[in-house]
């Protein structure tokens, strides 16, 4: 370990912009990525990456598919007998504050993590974005900084209209200037990391113990600027998942070698996800495939373009499966055809059936649906 | 240690010379196969399968890659605090340290570590053959058969015969006469490798072939032949389904195609009795590029096709870069053929890099590409 960190990781943050049902039984961090990932996989990923070797989940409301997924820890080296995953029992505080990432009560009642590991930093991070940071080299900014706390930016647009995300001003000496209502008047786009001197986080926790459903990045921006906080702008590949118009965006945009094979995978900094032993895909019969990613076990008996396409799927002879997302488990009957649809897990599509969306605004097909 | 009935051991440390440039740098067992498996895959896979949970993997030729890819085991659920895989190279002692010089050789350098978990039966494995079966179907027919020895055998082409070890029977199962590779076969019967020994009669025999000076310390040789003069109880059990040594070239390029039939014999992709491997899990899903074309293939994870693959397998990580052509081909994990290649009845070697513009393959022979070291 390069810095003294540990990591934490809010599972329960949840944007306000549309999924439909993609987010009605999980939530973003079990949201299936890129053939094969959770988007949980990325800042968990990066913490593993960077040596730090003590991580906390806050679990969210549905928290099933998020234990099923990392299990004891095990396929991100984090099955340790010194510190290790903690999966941290998160609270719903009504409806009130969904898209909260670090709730303070969630933090006081798992405190017990910030005093067993006596480390100088915290890393947060939620599970909105999907890159491969070097998690040390933000570390580096920070300690560099002298600050009290960074938060990770990049410059640019943000691709929704729906944005929920933090806007701040960055001053000529890195730091942040001032924090305001609305993106619009900076074009910094929070990427939902910032790293805290442990010291400050306790601090902030202990006088604000009582104040439960409040988001911890809140008082951050409250008790600016009597605190020193630091920006780190990020200049390699990021992008946020504030709707399904990102998440359908995003993935299409892995076909481009450039970002999958440069940006996001590379060995330096492997992305790590559930171990699954699954047989290598087959393309058999009158297989037809183009511009798409593939997962292991699948079987493609048809035509396939376009797509992101997860573990196990079969697709049968004679169906078109285009622009689409197809995830684990979907069965895809003869003769069926497919643009622009994002299917959820084990979604049957019969025989000679056809679903249409748009590229804008693709048709998503709920968790074990059949038509 | 628990107690434990039964216990495998897998003979592990052979070179595989037959396997050619395959076998330059690893132990044959850590050969990869089909993309993503590599060739111990099978073997450990029917022991988990057939509920042995403890396995001693004798090793011995280049075993690097063998042993890391074991590692603690995990990939089969063999990462267990009473019993588990457990890696057994030639050791030192007292008085010097000696190669395992053969196969019995090599369990006998191990009496301890079997003795360790008290075993009452120990199957012996060999690492080099594809197949699926349930040793406790034959442990059963060990025991009510009250061996000493079983060994398990299954019917080949009269014409094919005298490739193999031949066992002729009687109406009992028991087994008669034994002969390796005999020029006049009078049996089709053959060895297929796995003996299934009862561990108090296989102690007593490995250390009287220990003092024997004029043994080769071999199970087909020197053991088995032992036990049938002694008048041992040793019987043949019959097996029905695939299997194949895949310990020479063109029967390694052939199982692949086996596989990659519609309706296969042997079927990888039945969830009954799965194959487990431990591959890699850091590789992306794998990129069909805008100008691929893919097809009767299989295509593993990390992999990247930009060019025209017909008939092969690309495994784990390997790249087809555009204009390149597989045909008929096994490309090894993490390898690359590079633009407007053509590749014909070939088999790429793990790490090994085609350069653009190759023309490589006959018709005639299959042939292996291998250059660029290991990582």
């Amino acid at each position: 370990m390069k810095y003294n960190a540990i990591g934490l990781i809010s599972a329960m943050y949840e944007p306000n912009g549309t999924f439909g049902s993609l987010l009605a039984r999980r939530s973003l961090a079990t949201l299936p990525f890129g053939a094969r990932y959770r988007m949980i996989d990325f800042p968990l990923s990066s913490m593993v990456d960077a040596g730090i070797t003590t991580v906390g989940v806050i679990a969210p409301y549905y928290y099933r598919s998020l234990i099923d997924h990392l299990e004891s820890g095990r396929s991100w080296n984090l099955d340790k007998r010194e510190g290790g995953l903690y999966i941290m029992p998160g609270t719903v505080f009504g409806t009130k504050n969904p898209q909260a990432r670090f709730l303070v009560g969630d933090l006081v009642r798992n405190s017990r993590i910030f005093r067993n590991y006596n480390t100088d930093y915290v890393v947060f991070a939620d599970t909105s974005c999907v890159m491969n940071a070097d998690m040390n080299k933000i570390l580096e900014n920070h300690v560099k900084s002298g600050c009290q706390a960074t938060l990770l930016y990049k410059k640019g647009k943000i691709r929704s209209e729906v944005v929920n995300t933090i806007n701040f001003n960055v001053g000529s000496d890195g730091r942040i200037k001032e924090f305001l209502d609305s993106y619009d008047k900076t074009n910094n786009v929070f990427l939902g990391i910032f790293v805290v001197n442990r010291t400050c986080l306790m601090e902030i926790l202990n006088a604000y113990s009582v104040f439960k459903n409040t988001d911890f990045i809140d008082l951050l921006i409250e008790n600016f600027p009597k605190l020193t906080i630091n920006a780190c702008e990020y200049n390699e590949y990021a992008e946020r998942i504030d709707s399904v118009y990102d998440y359908y965006n995003v993935n299409m945009g892995l076909m481009d070698e450039s970002i999958s094979q440069t940006n996001l995978f590379c060995d330096e900094r492997p992305i790590m996800t559930k171990v699954q032993d699954e047989v290598p895909c087959l393309y058999i019969g009158n297989a037809k495939v183009r511009n798409s990613i593939v997962a292991s076990g699948c079987v493609i008996r048809g035509e396939v373009e376009n797509s992101i396409i997860f573990r196990s799927v079969h697709i049968a002879e004679g169906s078109v499966v285009r622009n689409s997302i197809i995830m684990q488990h979907g069965e895809i009957g003869r003769n069926a055809v497919l643009s622009d649809v994002i299917l959820d897990k084990y979604v049957t599509i019969g025989e000679g059936k056809s679903l249409k969306g748009s590229s804008s605004s693709p048709t998503i097909v709920e968790k074990g649906t059949n038509i | 240690m628990k107690k434990k009935e039964c216990i495998a051991m897998l003979l592990a440390g052979g070179q595989g010379t037959r396997l050619k440039a395959l076998t330059n740098e690893i132990a044959k067992p850590a050969v990869s196969f089909f993309g993503k498996y590599r060739i111990i895959d099978f073997s450990l896979s029917n022991c988990v399968n057939s509920g042995i949970d403890t396995v001693g993997v004798l090793i011995q030729y280049r075993p690097m890659v063998l042993n890391r890819y074991i590692g603690s085991g995990e990939a089969w659920d063999l990462d267990k605090s009473d019993g588990g895989v457990h890696i057994l190279p030639p050791y030192a002692t007292q008085n010097g340290g000696a190669w395992y010089e053969g196969t019995a050789d090599a369990i006998y350098h191990n009496i301890d570590f079997v003795n360790s978990y008290s075993p009452e039966y120990i199957v012996i494995l060999s690492g080099d053959h594809l197949y699926k079966m349930n040793y406790s179907k034959m442990l059963d027919f060990h025991k009510e058969k009250k061996a000493d020895l079983t060994v398990s055998v299954m019917e080949v082409p009269m014409a094919e015969a005298s490739r193999f070890g031949i066992m002729s029977i009687d109406g009992d199962r028991r087994i008669t006469e034994f002969a390796e590779k005999p020029a006049q076969p009078k049996s089709n019967l053959a060895s297929m490798g796995i003996y299934i020994f009862t561990w108090k009669t296989l102690e007593k025999a490995l250390l009287a072939d220990h003092e024997d000076p004029k043994s080769e310390h071999d199970f087909g040789k020197n053991i088995i032949p032992g036990l049938l003069a002694s008048k041992s109880q040793v019987f043949a059990y019959p097996f029905r389904g695939y299997w194949k040594d895949i310990g020479t070239v063109d029967s390694y390029y052939e199982a692949h195609f086996d596989i990659l039939k519609e309706n296969p014999e042997f079927d990888l992709y039945n969830d009954n009795f799965k194959i487990r491997s431990g591959a890699s899990s850091l590789y992306p899903a794998h990129i069909i590029g805008s100008k691929a074309s893919v097809s009767r293939s299989v295509v593993c994870n990390g992999a990247i096709v930009k060019g025209k693959v017909v008939n092969s397998v690309i495994g784990c990580g390997a790249r087809v870069e555009e204009g390149a052509e597989i045909v008929d081909s096994i490309l090894l994990p993490d390898c690359s053929v590079g633009k407007n290649s053509k590749l014909i009845h070939s088999i790429v070697n793990e790490d090994s890099v085609v350069p653009s513009g190759t023309v490589f393959g006959s018709s005639e022979e299959v042939m292996i590409f291998s250059e660029g070291g290991k990582k």
